[in-house]
């Protein structure tokens, strides 16, 4: 590490591992959902085949492609929300640590 | 149904070489329906040429040192930065190749949509902040933060040119073949064209006329997509209901194109295509690079969200519009040979159907926009490589990272000059290859090597550089080796009767074993230079959270 880092404190640490944990979380959700669009051509065919509502032509594939764009896109609004509050309780916890080591003798 | 069956081959074959990297251009068209140059065409490209070349010109005053010149100083707003992503992503082959591929197979062609839309949270969610607060140019300073820079250094560069040579090589393949259809210029001509122009923006302008050639491009390629969409739905009576019934009515495949299975019946088939292509996402340098052009995380974060929301609105458009090339363009003789063939070849469908809706002013802006598009995504390659040579192997391995600035700078422009030179001549080299295979190639090799290198180095405090560099070569190697046995090179190039590996994108299988690679060299590493390897994390930990390198 070419610049002098500080160790984290562990209030710093507390919320790095909380946003880490949101991070996974969000990527899980996802990668599951994702993933699930593969079983549409598998176990899950004769799911992505019926007909939503059953009289159109509107299959649930085509619905759950729509869906998983639209909600994919709504996780990371409400991530970027989330990290952006995130980011004040690390900074606020960084100036907090720094105040502690200018006042220790 | 003019033409399907009998093209059906061939048609999926042009599709998929143009899908699967949503990279590479294939095809655009001389052809409106009738043949012959459109004059629309090219009167709207030259008015692009001019104005981008005018912002390379007014970039270029503001473009003198290496940040500048990578990073267009850090200063581009997560807005601006969202539309550049998006303009540096959304090939030609996103357009025509995903419209192309719903002309032929219907809803199978979403498979590669989803692929390509599907990896921009998780870049907001892992790698936006991090990579922004721990990098300074390039993904290469990030892997190598805490690790040995030297060997990291050489291993990420190769990661990094290799994908950007692969990706280049696709890039100006299909777009001397584009070019040759629109304007009807010989291939190598085209080449030069795009070389020239391409040369012009990054030497003089840097990131800053890069940045502003993809955001124009952006924009034109929305813009064009909505009113293709607005113009099928009016001719459908706005009724989404109508769209299917009518394509399903029209299509040989009849209902079959409304659900999954004509192209595709394996989902571990699906599954290696939707691995390749969102993990191959999160390792493209050039992608990578462009989140170091905002001022810090917050921004970075804004950026991977804006472009998530101008790729999923294309692609959400792109179902209106891929259906409708199977309402409008089947069975209208006018965009048929007399052998019963697509003029100009299945990636035509969507010039077509911008034909049949809007005339030929509409078929001539979407093809001046499809040219453009190839130029905004060739100039964010050649800044790309030429960060990975002038600065992560000259400025930091060989001069220890205290290069003489100018030196530098001058060194970033003769790497362009050389790139432009180098894409004309691997354009020309592999014009009779397998365009499959160099598009599928990129998008393979940057989620098995440089994907599990930099997200490990982020988030796993126990990555050394002895793993990092044992998971790179695996998941390099593996990478090549998968694909020379599959069905792209195994049975297309080498004429075999049958693939050894039966998938085309392996990254399903090649990304986990350098993932694996990494780990076990990494646990099982006991040098000094490992110690020192993970003892750095804690700090790296602080500064990928808080601090910003400028």
């Amino acid at each position: 590490m070419p610049q002098a880092a500080k160790e984290p404190t562990p209030e710093q640490m507390r919320v790095i591992k909380r946003r880490v944990r949101i991070r996974f979380f969000c990527t899980a959700v996802v990668c599951v959902l994702y993933g699930s669009f593969a079983l549409g051509y598998g176990p899950l065919q004769a799911l992505f085949i019926e007909k939503t509502p059953p009289a159109s032509n509107i299959t649930f594939g085509l619905v759950y492609f729509v869906f998983l764009v639209v909600l994919f896109l709504l996780i990371e609004f409400i991530y970027l929300k989330v990290a952006n509050s995130g980011e004040r309780d690390l900074q606020s916890s960084a100036d907090t640590a720094e105040q502690g080591r200018s006042t220790t003798p | 149904m003019i033409g399907f069956r009998h093209n059906h081959r061939t048609t999926l074959s042009c599709s998929l070489l143009l899908c699967t990297a949503l990279l590479p251009g294939t095809a655009l068209a001389t052809v409106g329906g009738g043949g012959g140059l459109n004059t629309s065409a090219i009167a709207l490209f030259l008015v692009f040429v001019a104005a981008t070349l005018w912002i390379s010109y007014w970039a270029s005053q503001r473009t003198s040192t290496s940040s500048e010149f990578y990073t267009a100083g850090g200063q581009i707003t997560g807005l601006q930065n969202g539309a550049a992503i998006a303009g540096d992503f959304m090939s030609a082959a996103s357009f025509l190749g995903i419209s192309a591929l719903m002309y032929s197979a219907g809803f199978d062609g979403l498979i590669f949509g989803l692929g390509a839309f599907a990896g921009w949270p998780i870049l907001l969610f892992l790698l936006s902040e991090r990579v922004r607060n721990l990098g300074q140019f390039t993904f290469t300073d990030v892997v190598a933060l805490r690790l040995e820079k030297r060997r990291t250094r050489i291993i990420a560069v190769l990661g990094s040119i290799s994908v950007v040579i692969m990706y280049l090589i696709a890039q100006m393949v299909g777009a001397g073949k584009l070019i040759e259809l629109l304007f009807g210029l010989p291939y190598e001509v085209a080449l030069v064209v795009i070389s020239v122009l391409v040369i012009a923006y990054v030497a003089f302008g840097g990131m800053l006329a890069t940045t502003w050639v993809q955001i124009v491009k952006a924009v034109l390629l929305l813009f064009g997509i909505t009113v293709m969409a607005v113009l099928v739905l009016y001719n459908t009576g706005f009724s989404f209901e109508t769209l299917l019934s009518r394509a399903a009515a029209t299509h040989a495949e009849g209902d079959a194109i409304l659900q999954p299975g004509v192209l595709y019946r394996d989902p571990i088939q699906v599954a290696t295509i939707l691995v390749s292509m969102m993990f191959g996402i999160l390792g493209l340098p050039h992608i990578l690079m462009r989140l170091f052009t905002v001022p810090n995380a917050r921004e970075s974060r804004r950026s991977a969200f804006y472009a998530s929301l101008f790729i999923g609105y294309f692609y959400l458009l792109l179902i209106v519009v891929g259906f409708g090339t199977v309402v409008f363009v089947t069975g209208n003789p006018k965009y048929f040979d007399e052998a019963g063939a697509l003029i100009g070849g299945g990636n035509m469908a969507a010039i077509h159907l911008a034909e049949a809706l809007g005339g030929s002013l509409l078929m001539g802006f979407m093809s001046a926009v499809a040219f453009a598009t190839i130029l905004a995504v060739v100039a964010g390659l050649t800044v790309a490589g030429a960060a990975a040579v002038a600065h992560d192997l000259y400025a930091e391995v060989i001069c220890d990272g205290k290069p003489d600035p100018r030196k530098e700078i001058r060194l970033t422009r003769l790497v362009t000059l050389g790139l432009g030179v180098l894409a004309v001549a691997l354009g020309v080299v592999f014009q009779h290859q397998n365009i499959a295979i160099i598009a599928a190639l990129p998008m393979v090799v940057a989620a098995s090597v440089n994907f599990p290198v930099l997200i490990l180095s982020m988030y796993w405090g126990g990555m050394t550089t002895r793993g990092a560099v044992a998971g790179a070569i695996v998941g390099f190697v593996s990478s090549i080796g998968l694909m020379v046995l599959g069905p792209n090179v195994w049975v297309a190039i080498l004429g075999y009767p049958q693939a050894l590996f039966p998938y085309d994108y392996p990254a399903l299988f090649t990304m986990p074993a350098a993932f694996a690679a990494i780990w076990l060299f990494s646990v099982t590493d006991r040098s000094a230079r490992a110690a020192l390897d993970t003892r750095a994390y804690s700090q790296l930990l602080v500064k990928s959270e808080l601090h910003s390198n400028r």
